[in-house]
């Protein structure tokens, strides 16, 4: 536990398992339909950061960087030096897709949302209980 | 092959087309004719593919030339290929029945997300990416909610539509994270290759490497949670809640659609997961044996409390949706087997059960809007010739103890896998579950001969030729499928031959990665 990258990754690992927990519950107890549609984009925020901690490489010395290269290298080994400290990309475009289909149907919710308020006049959800729920 | 890759993108890209042609074109007819005609390319594609598969077992295809494990490939094996024919069948099918039924000023929006619907569904059965298959399994899902909401005036629907929503956002996260977990121990999201390193940890492809870490504890992870992901898409107990929630809300044509485009789904991702990438000989083969058995104990539970269910239910379309549950909890046993015989047997059990639930839907929505959505209605339909003998021989085919029909073959399939496996409570589960629900059955065939109270004006009524038609081909559909079992040996050939296919990862492996 001295190294503290070590340390930082197993508190990051914790606070993303935590938050899955906070989130899911927060989905399946709470009674108005706002507060589930909230903790449910927390909980596919906290997957998408998670797949971006995948991406995470251990490096000799210091920390691992964006690869930039601004021009066209001579040889290989330039690249290679590159490649040797740079995050893994991938899960980054995973991420960028994710987000892209979460946002279309976290709209689509929204939506289904608001024309629900409209029939009830309140966003609980068994109406008859839930006046005070605005 | 080229057409795998295609047919997503052409149902995907004139689903698109639509919304703009809209503004152009105001005609409601012509909504109705384009979605139908490009339904009808995306079968006779499906058909090609599925020729295709026939002869050559596995075919592949890679987006934008990149070579495996690099870019996304599509891959095609016999299963696949045949619930996409499938799929795409009963796809044309709704299509041309919604030309009948839907009356709405949005129809383009309607058959926009019905297309899409299609996309996502072949999109799950033909991708060889296990990233590519969330984000298709997002697109079938995203279509599905809005189409369960597509009654948007009516408060149910709106609800049934949340509800679903919600819980299907957890369920498809849940498989991300088991794709995030994957990728993080093998280096790939390639489902050949991950085959491939699941059995021979040591292997190393080119560009993916080897694997990192402990991978029989991420694999488990993993399949503990996308499983979780396809025990909910495939509607099987626990996680059967949303379906006779959502399903009776939905229009009547989608409601058709859910066995055979969405279930279908869940049923072929257990498939993949458990018999192709994580098989048997995999490092994690004792703990997919438990999971196998798990399943098992599920689909049993499922289709005894289906057919419990389906008893007290007075609404006909949750009286098919629970019958729905009771029969995927049937295809869920066989499939957990663990033998290629009990694949085939889920194969026909699938195929008989999408085919007659759709038949007793299209029927039932002649029903509906003749009188109402009370079981005690389909009263109606006796004044009409067609319609009462395709109802009646959807109920017979489901009931399943008549013998040319399909759903007979596959609860006889089924019998023989779970006693050759030894699983002696499991055909005692499939006579009993066959009784319970036949009690139901016998009680609709009842009100089927028995005058309806009432019936309604409706102007559809007076014009009934496209939905005639749709019931005929799915009726014909039905029926010639059951008589090929005993007059085409061949037919029951290609059965054997997807439960097979199935199991076989190495053509699999060899054909997506091979020099």
């Amino acid at each position: 536990m001295s190294d503290p990258v070590s340390l930082l990754l197993t508190v990051l690992v914790l606070s993303l398992v935590t938050n899955i927990g906070i989130s899911l519950y927060g989905v399946f107890t709470r009674p108005s339909l706002v507060k589930k549609f909230i903790s449910l984009t927390i909980f596919s925020d906290t997957l998408n950061s998670f797949a971006i901690a995948l991406g995470f490489r251990r490096v000799a010395r210091g920390y691992p960087s964006i690869a930039v290269i601004p021009s066209i290298p001579e040889d290989v080994s330039e690249l290679r030096a590159a490649a040797g400290t740079a995050v893994d990309p991938l899960p980054q475009a995973l991420v960028l897709t994710a987000i892209v289909i979460g946002l279309a149907v976290y709209m689509f919710l929204a939506g289904l949302i608001v024309m629900y308020y409209r029939h009830y006049g309140t966003t609980h959800v068994r109406p008859a209980e839930g006046g005070s729920i605005g | 092959m080229l057409a795998s890759g295609l047919l997503p993108l052409l149902l995907m890209g004139s689903a698109f087309a639509l919304p703009g042609l809209s503004l152009l074109i105001k005609n409601q007819k012509f909504y109705r004719v384009y979605a139908l005609a490009v339904s009808v390319v995306g079968l006779a594609m499906a058909s090609a593919i599925f020729l295709e598969t026939l002869e050559r077992r596995v075919t592949t295809y890679w987006f934008g030339g990149f070579r495996p494990p690099l870019g996304i490939v599509y891959t095609v094996d016999l299963l696949g290929a045949v619930l996409g024919l499938l799929s795409m069948f009963i796809l044309v099918l709704s299509v041309a029945y919604s030309g009948w039924l839907i009356r709405s000023r949005s129809e383009y929006l309607y058959y926009t997300f019905m297309l899409s619907l299609g996309a996502g569904s072949v999109g799950c059965l033909y991708t060889g990416d296990i990233f590519n298959f969330f984000v298709m399994l997002e697109v079938l899902s995203l279509s599905a909610y809005v189409l369960v909401s597509f009654y948007r005036d009516n408060p149910k629907s709106i609800e049934a539509s949340i509800r679903y929503a919600l819980v299907g956002m957890v369920a498809t996260s849940l498989y991300l994270l088991a794709a995030f977990i994957i990728y993080g121990s093998y280096g790939t999201l390639n489902m050949a290759d991950v085959a491939l390193k699941s059995r021979n940890p040591g292997a190393v492809t080119a560009y993916s490497g080897g694997v990192f870490g402990d991978i029989t504890f991420s694999s488990a992870i993993a399949i503990a949670l996308s499983v979780w992901t396809f025990t909910f898409k495939a509607a099987v107990f626990p996680n059967h809640f949303w379906l006779p929630d959502a399903n009776p809300e939905a229009p009547t044509p989608v409601s058709a659609l859910f066995v055979a485009v969405i279930d279908l789904v869940g049923a072929y991702g257990v498939a993949r997961f458990l018999y192709t990438i994580f098989g048997s000989g995999s490092v994690v083969d004792a703990l997919r044996r438990d999971v196998l058995l798990v399943l098992h104990v599920l689909g049993a539970l499922s289709a005894v409390v289906g057919a419990l269910l389906l008893l007290i239910q007075v609404d006909i379309k949750k009286f098919i949706a629970y019958s729905t549950i009771s029969h995927m909890g049937l295809a869920f046993m066989a499939l957990t087997v663990g033998t290629e015989g009990g694949l085939a047997a889920a194969v026909v059990q699938l195929i008989s059960n999408s085919l007659s639930e759709a038949l007793l839907f299209y029927t039932a929505g002649v029903a509906i809007v003749a009188a109402g959505r009370s079981i005690e209605y389909v009263g109606v339909l006796r004044r009409r010739r067609l319609e009462s003998v395709a109802f009646l021989i959807g109920i017979l085919n489901l009931f399943g103890i008549i013998p040319p029909l399909l759903g007979f073959w596959s609860k006889v399939f089924m019998f023989t896998a779970f006693l050759e496996a030894g699983y002696l409570a499991s055909a005692v589960v499939l006579v009993v579950s066959t009784g319970i629900s036949g009690i139901g059955y016998v009680k609709l065939i009842n009100n089927l001969f028995r005058e309806a109270p009432r019936t309604r004006e409706d102007s559809r009524l007076e014009k009934t030729l496209v939905a005639k038609l749709v019931i005929a081909t799915a009726t014909t559909a039905l029926l010639v499928l059951g008589a090929s079992v005993i007059a085409f040996p061949r037919f029951m050939l290609i059965i054997s031959e997807v439960g097979r296919g199935v199991a076989d990862y190495l053509t699999y492996v060899r054909t997506v990665l091979g020099a």
